[in-house]
């Protein structure tokens, strides 16, 4: 009976979970606001700029050249890879943390499911929310192709990219939901861990440790993808990363056999 | 079907639990009692496998919870404390929930989730979201969660606590139809509980086994005197020479013919419930069929003999009606109260 999908009951109720919580439009709200405002603002800079050179201005030497592809896309999807820093701890605080705290967890771990199955479930669900995001800003780009030319490799690019990092980020908030009972402490450690993960390689001047702390630095590997370049070790990063992350919540899930 | 042998739970300086034993049979109804913190939670918790014993030998269904969780955890139905439930779910979806967990698709789970329901009484309530349903629902939900699948085995911890009068009943009732066909733990604190629900009990304080058996017997251990509670009718001295002559009879002593307060409904009222329309207590004495008197006796036994059918027949068979016998040695507040006193409240 038990197969490889066993995590497809959990999978389920917390989607249906997801789509009923008041939270998760609120957060989706916030994402939606913010995209929008930055898109907006971001356009109206270009068409600005377009209409003044047009009319004799001249670019400066450290402007960014007036391409839709450059200057709107990369610039967009650049600032929604931050904005997911807020996003999907938002979306995955409460995934563990609720269900410690009313004792739902405990029932939960008493079934014939395994770790594995509850946080694939869980990690699963979090990640279609994030990726239904993901589809709804195809907008973006899609007002960008109305008016002018961008480059549909960049757009598929930048895509990978955030989708990869949206899958990492989402590991990353599992986990730390899994450390506590408190939603509120889970929403803070993810969003603070993984702004500190963004460049850990300020914590050092220099020296062996800065290198490392620099090659494992999220945001070098996130920000690539905007520039239009797919690579393998950057793709391997955030999914290794994400992977990690699973493993330590699977980790945190025993936590309660850990009091001795 | 359960067998818990030298169970022993330490958390840093604290024992939990104790080097605790005690073994389940199969159709068993068995009361865990105890006073809040006795270590009740803790020993379900180690019986679920959520939580691992620092030692002794738990095996559920024959499978050692610690090495065999996966199959123990197939077999089992648990209502944690509380009776947490998925708020934003109707009852339908919640229990449906779970028998996809247990492994059920398609129509033996339709049949299952509606069997589940309509045991605990959900099936009005079904499609309504358990965020807007009252506290003794919730419970049932909990519990219908637990028996979906039809597990072997159940462990309850306070299925009753948090309900109404009205609501405690209907659980209650519910717990005791399973009999014979599950095998059920449940913890409570309550006494009057066990005395309706179980057919056996095992008492436990500050982490320790104090006391175990039926609810009548479970004064086994205990020194005083065994006390039966007899109603005749029939002339007062023939039926009290009678009943004295019943080998094993150390005294008989005539009660006062007040209807006699039972004493699990005083516990009733202290725990503000009210199980007398169940139980009903036995307050009909002044009924005078045969135009003789009814009498009451209390017969004091030697040592812990069972004298119950030898009263009986000698009552009877001098062509005296029996009306009631009941043991009043000690009910299981006395043993509670005694068994605890010595051990100190619980942590």
């Amino acid at each position: 009976m038990r197969g490889r999908l066993s995590f497809l009951p959990v999978l389920k109720r917390e989607v249906m979970c997801y789509l009923q919580s008041p939270g998760t439009y609120v957060a989706l709200a916030f994402f939606f606001l913010l995209s929008g405002a930055f898109f907006t603002t971001i356009l109206w800079d270009f068409v600005e700029r377009s209409s003044q050179v047009r009319n004799g201005d001249s670019l400066r030497d450290t402007e960014l050249p007036l391409n839709v592809t450059i200057r709107i896309i990369s610039q967009v999807f650049s600032l929604m890879n931050f904005l997911m820093l807020l996003l999907v701890p938002a979306l995955t605080m409460r995934q563990v943390a609720e269900e410690r705290k009313s004792g739902s967890f405990e029932l939960l771990v008493t079934t014939p499911l395994g770790n594995w199955d509850i946080l694939l479930g869980k990690y699963f669900a979090a990640l279609l929310i994030g990726l239904g995001v993901l589809a709804v800003t195809a907008v973006y780009p899609a007002i960008c192709a109305l008016y002018g030319d961008p480059e549909p490799g960049v757009i598929l690019s930048c895509y990978i990219g955030l989708v990869l990092i949206v899958a990492a980020y989402t590991a990353f908030g599992v986990f730390t939901s899994s450390l506590t009972d408190s939603q509120i402490a889970a929403a803070v450690l993810s969003f603070a861990g993984l702004l500190i993960l963004q460049m850990p390689g300020f914590l050092f001047k220099s020296g062996a440790l800065g290198r490392i702390a620099s090659a494992l630095s999220i945001y070098p590997h996130a920000d690539s993808f905007t520039r239009g370049i797919v690579a393998l070790p950057h793709a391997l990063y955030l999914i290794l990363f994400a992977v990690f992350f699973l493993f330590m919540a699977a980790q945190a899930l025993d936590a309660r056999k850990w009091r001795a | 079907m359960i067998e818990v042998r030298n169970l022993t739970k330490v958390y840093g300086e604290t024992v939990a639990v104790d080097g605790i034993s005690f073994t389940v049979r199969e159709g068993e109804i068995l009361g865990f009692l105890g006073p809040n913190g006795a270590g009740k939670s803790t020993t379900m918790r180690i019986l679920t496998g959520h939580t691992p014993a620092t030692s002794g030998v738990v095996r559920v269904g024959g499978f050692d919870v610690a090495r065999e969780s996966q199959k123990v955890r197939r077999i089992l139905g648990y209502l944690p404390e509380n009776a947490p439930v998925y708020d934003e779910m109707t009852a339908r979806g919640y229990v449906g929930f779970f028998a996809e967990v247990k492994g059920l698709r398609g129509a033996a789970r339709k049949a299952a989730v509606d069997q589940a329901l309509e045991e605990c009484g959900l099936a009005d309530v079904a499609g309504r979201l358990l965020m807007n349903l009252s506290k003794g629902y919730r419970q049932r939900a909990g519990l219908a969660q637990a028996v979906v699948g039809d597990p072997k085995v159940l462990i309850l911890d306070e299925p009753t606590i948090g309900l109404d009068p009205k609501q405690i009943r209907e659980v209650r009732a519910l717990i005791r139809a399973m009999a014979g066909r599950r095998t059920v733990i449940l913890s409570t604190h309550i006494l009057p509980e066990v005395s309706l629900t179980c057919s056996r009990v095992v008492i436990i304080a500050r982490g320790r086994v104090v006391a175990s058996g039926t609810p009548e017997n479970v004064h086994a251990g205990s020194s005083g005197p065994n006390v039966l509670q007899v109603t005749v009718r029939g002339p007062r001295k023939e039926a009290r020479d009678l009943l004295e002559k019943v080998n094993g009879v150390r005294r008989v002593t005539e009660a006062n013919l007040a209807p006699p307060t039972d004493t699990m409904d005083v516990v009733d009222g202290m725990d503000g419930m009210d199980d007398a329309g169940q139980e009903a207590p036995a307050s009909k004495l002044p009924i005078h069929g045969s135009g003789l008197p009814i009498h009451e006796y209390e017969v004091h036994v030697e040592g812990n003999r069972d004298l119950r059918a030898e009263l009986a027949r000698a009552v009877v068979g001098s062509g005296f009606d029996l009306l009631e016998m009941r043991s009043t040695a000690m009910n299981l507040e006395d043993i509670f109260i005694q068994t605890i006193a010595g051990e100190g409240e619980g942590v």
